[in-house]
């Protein structure tokens, strides 16, 4: 009996130290969380200014935006895939995973990682993976970023690829985030082909200002689409630590009740052992 | 007479200035912009900047990105913006010299462009702290 107490003892220890641990991470990710979410939020002004911009430039243009509104006549699609670079956040990755699963073609595409996670899964189930820039998102730098948006530019301009796609996690609240596509390259126009209202001057061109622009636009999608994906990552983070706390508070109690009630039947018996000795 | 000149990062709203003029570098050279300019969209290059509020000039290190003039005012939307003061000058002459170390040296892994253009920026904001 004694022996049984301290197995539940044990375990009961065991079980508030996991908790701590726990505890902690979910605190780390809720700061992480803010950070980022306020970084989302304080980027929505530029991203939005340039999107404008590239609006406006393909409204007033013809044949100069042509070259970014068309596939190209390559055979491959490049995929560029957010993942995380930790774990504990299962829900988060698996989410991911599954939608490439759904919706990327093993023999027409080519995989880009960001995120380690997603490349030893990529690797593992046999798709094609070029991790070049597979660390981006450790620590998020615009001019790191900058870099893969110039790259992805040059190869669609060169037409080594039919398409380039994005596919990150959207953030719709703190308990809900869904796996999205992006188009990246080509370029959708813009919906409202309207005249804008004015026509203003274009200092050199129109085509000079667009190859100047499209740069700046990609890196400004990826950088906005890379922080999205952090925020749903810690947000998914959080809800897997939280679920673990209270899981095990459960697992304490349930612990606590089976060591009391050991220790009540122990005591229970000694008094019958005690009582039935002097009844002789 | 005054217009609103709003400089945009990717960190957010860097700064909304009530300027008398603005004179930056587009790829096609230098241009001074004041009230009621014409609607205007045009790429920046890594230069100096100046606005000019209350007849005193402040300078500003810029690293590229576009303009966009409309009749509400100017639009800077930059990757990098420094102020004058926020200008580290030891770490910019530092950066200078590693960026020609490194085009001077012949190994073939080297990226040139980035080490241009961060040799460039690195002078833009030697120049724009001693203005």
């Amino acid at each position: 009996m004694a022996q049984n107490l301290n197995k539940t003892k044990r375990r009961i220890n065991s079980v508030n130290s996991t908790k701590k641990i726990t505890k902690a991470m979910e605190l780390v990710a809720t700061v992480k969380l803010k950070r980022f979410k306020n970084i989302m939020l304080s980027n929505e002004l530029y991203s939005n200014e340039i999107v404008s911009l590239i609006n406006v430039l393909f409204s007033k243009s013809n044949e100069d935006a042509e070259v970014y509104l068309n596939e190209k006549e390559a055979d491959k699609t490049l995929y560029i895939v957010i993942n995380s670079n930790l774990g504990l956040c299962a829900s988060y990755n698996n989410d991911i995973y599954h939608f490439v699963d759904k919706n990327v073609d093993k023999k027409s595409s080519i995989i880009m990682p960001i995120g380690i996670k997603g490349d030893t899964y990529y690797k593992r189930n046999g798709y094609v993976v070029n991790n070049d820039f597979v660390s981006i998102n450790e620590k998020i730098s615009y001019s790191d970023i900058e870099q893969l948006g110039i790259f992805i530019h040059k190869e669609f301009i060169d037409g080594k690829y039919k398409a380039i796609k994005l596919i990150y996690t959207h953030y719709v609240n703190s308990i809900k985030f869904v796996p999205e596509l992006f188009d990246v390259f080509p370029i959708k126009k813009p919906i409202s082909n309207v005249d804008i209202g004015y026509s203003p001057i274009f200092d050199p061109n129109i085509k000079t200002l667009i190859e100047e622009l499209i740069p700046i636009y990609v890196t400004s999608i990826l950088y906005q689409k890379i922080i999205e994906s952090q925020v749903s990552e810690q947000a998914s983070r959080r809800t897997a630590m939280e679920n673990a706390n209270d899981n095990a508070d459960e697992l304490i109690n349930e612990l606590t009740i089976e060591f009391n009630k050991a220790r009540q039947a122990a005591i229970t018996q000694e008094i019958n052992e005690v009582v039935a000795g002097q009844a002789k | 007479m005054s217009f609103v000149v709003r400089i945009i990062t990717p960190k957010g709203l860097y700064a909304k200035l009530d300027a008398s003029s603005l004179t930056v570098k587009l790829t096609t050279g230098y241009r001074t912009i004041l009230k009621g300019h014409m609607d205007l969209v045009g790429a920046l290059d890594i230069a100096p900047m100046y606005v000019v509020i209350d007849n005193n000039r402040r300078y500003y290190a810029l690293h590229g990105g576009a303009i966009n003039v409309t009749k509400d005012g100017v639009t800077l939307i930059v990757n990098a913006i420094e102020s004058k003061d926020e200008i580290d000058v030891e770490r910019a002459k530092a950066s200078k010299e590693r960026a020609e170390t490194r085009l001077n040296s012949n190994d073939s892994n080297i990226d040139t462009k980035r080490a241009i253009i961060a040799l460039k920026k690195s002078l833009v904001r030697i120049e724009t702290s001693e203005k």
